[in-house]
């Protein structure tokens, strides 16, 4: 297989390494960045991270690479944020006070409501149901489980879901806008069923 | 949200009940050997690992029973390379007594780190690694065995003679925390130390019996009651797997959110996947 160079960027919140091993398990060849000047040179992009929303932008503005990340979101180039990654392509969390994210989808962050005895963070294998045709479903059946950890979710227009996931409210669980793609799930950590999704990344 | 919104309607969200197998590793190998014919190396934790992965495992539980701390270095190397090649939730316990500790776990790619003996000597611990790396990686591991006296049976405050189970704050106890394997009485009460790790920030409870645990005879489903009605985070239940039935009725009537095993997968009883078409036939959400 020919090997698609993808970049993943490290702002040093979570561990990359799963998420490395995943990618180069489906084909890809992956450089990890914290510079602006990679990001822009970039081929394709993935923002993946875990931890808190405030923090992560606070550590995005630090190394100085928030811009660079809007334009490659605009630039039209293939980007996918995974779980907070995906978060922080909405204009605003309200994780832990409010606080603005790189807005490159309409949409806002919030927690899930406390609703006995679902618990939060919503924490395991949950369904994804299509909500429309994407590029990321080839290969893929509809209703997959896939491996979730957040406390927190987007709400935004339908015109950008392509999967929902339900746990007391339906939230989207893959969003997308042109070639800017958001998964609230773990791909590296959803065996096949993830793998295949960033597998299908690698070729838009 | 529009009324006409794709996302509408009546959720419920299940998540999929869990179907967990556990390895115990000593100095980089699985003990309690695997018996699988198709391994080539039975005693290869990542080999193992991923071999469960193929069966439908939904996470992995490495256990560390490793003695000598010469052999830290080597399950490092195991966790990293089992989170190299499985792509599934890892969870790794035994011997953590540092943030530093979970931290290197961890940053080898773990997933969640599992505390015991060493967050019942110190259940700040568990505040310390919640706070620096989420709730959700944070395991509390309960090994609780039932009272000599037998459940319901009073023991007096103050009054407790050796032999006699007894919990800090002086309420007769049911169940008893035992620590260093299950060898040394921690004088707590299970279902107290449950929710008391859980408000230092545990994410998830992995109780196991150790009157059940290697019997074969099923779940302790009175622990397992005890401990969910009081613990608002997932359980995970642990010790006593023979039959299909019982990891149902951990399910159903202990109210687990998931189920660990280890000989019955060990020994080939039975299959994952066996487990979960079982489950799913009798309306347990499973993914399959």
């Amino acid at each position: 297989m020919k090997l698609s160079k993808i970049t993943v960027v490290d702002y040093r919140t979570s561990n990359l390494l799963s998420i490395t091993k995943a990618l180069e398990n489906v084909g890809a060849e992956v450089k990890l960045t914290q510079n602006a000047a990679d990001i822009a040179a970039a081929e394709r992009l993935v923002l993946p991270g875990v931890g808190a929303f405030g923090a992560a932008m606070r550590n995005i503005e630090s190394l100085g690479i928030r811009e660079a990340l809007v334009a490659f979101g605009k630039s039209g180039r293939p980007l996918i944020g995974i779980c907070l990654g995906m978060q922080l392509l909405f204009g605003v969390s309200y994780e832990l006070g409010t606080n603005k994210g790189l807005a490159l989808i309409d949409g806002k962050v919030v927690e899930f409501p406390d609703k006995p005895p679902l618990k939060v963070p919503h924490m395991g294998w949950n369904q994804i149901q299509f909500k429309r045709n994407s590029r990321l479903f080839c290969g893929v059946h509809d209703k997959e489980y896939a491996y979730f950890v957040h406390s927190y979710y987007v709400t935004t227009s339908d015109n950008y879901v392509s999967g929902a996931t339900e746990y007391g409210v339906t939230f989207p669980s893959i969003v997308e806008d042109g070639n800017i793609f958001g998964i609230q799930f773990h791909p590296e950590k959803s065996q096949s069923f993830g793998l295949k999704i960033l597998e299908n990344f690698l070729r838009v | 949200m529009r009324s006409d919104s794709i996302l509408q309607g009546r959720p419920l969200g299940v998540l999929a009940k869990r179907i967990i197998p556990c390895l115990d590793v000593n100095a980089g190998r699985v003990v309690k050997g695997v018996n699988f014919v198709n391994l080539t190396d039975a005693g290869d934790p990542v080999e193992t690992a991923r071999f469960y992965e193929q069966e439908g495992a939904d996470e992995i539980v490495f256990l560390d029973i490793t003695a000598s701390v010469d052999n830290r270095e080597t399950m490092m190397s195991v966790v990293r390379r089992t989170a190299e090649t499985i792509f599934l939730p890892l969870t790794v316990g035994g011997g953590i007594r540092t943030v530093d500790d979970m931290r290197r776990i961890l940053s080898n790619g773990a997933d969640k780190v599992s505390l015991n003996t060493a967050a019942v000597r110190n259940p700040e611990l568990i505040a310390r690694g919640a706070e620096e790396f989420g709730v959700q990686c944070i395991v509390v591991a309960i090994d609780a065995k039932r009272a000599v006296s037998g459940p319901g049976a009073p023991v007096k405050p103050g009054q407790a003679a050796e032999g006699e189970l007894i919990s800090k704050v002086g309420a007769p106890v049911d169940y008893e925390v035992f620590v260093n394997g299950g060898r040394t009485p921690a004088g707590l009460d299970a279902v107290g130390w449950a929710k008391y790790a859980v408000s230092c920030g545990a994410g998830e409870i992995l109780l196991t019996s150790i009157d059940k645990d290697g019997t074969n005879s099923g779940y302790d489903i009175e622990l397992l009651k005890r401990i969910t009605k009081e613990v608002n985070v997932p359980v995970i239940a642990s010790g006593g797997a023979g039959t299909l039935e019982h990891f149902y009725e951990a399910i159903k009537n202990g109210n687990a959110d998931a189920v660990l095993a280890a000989s019955v997968f060990h020994f080939g009883k039975f299959k994952i996947k066996q487990v979960k078409n079982y489950l799913s036939e009798k309306g347990v959400a499973v993914r399959l």
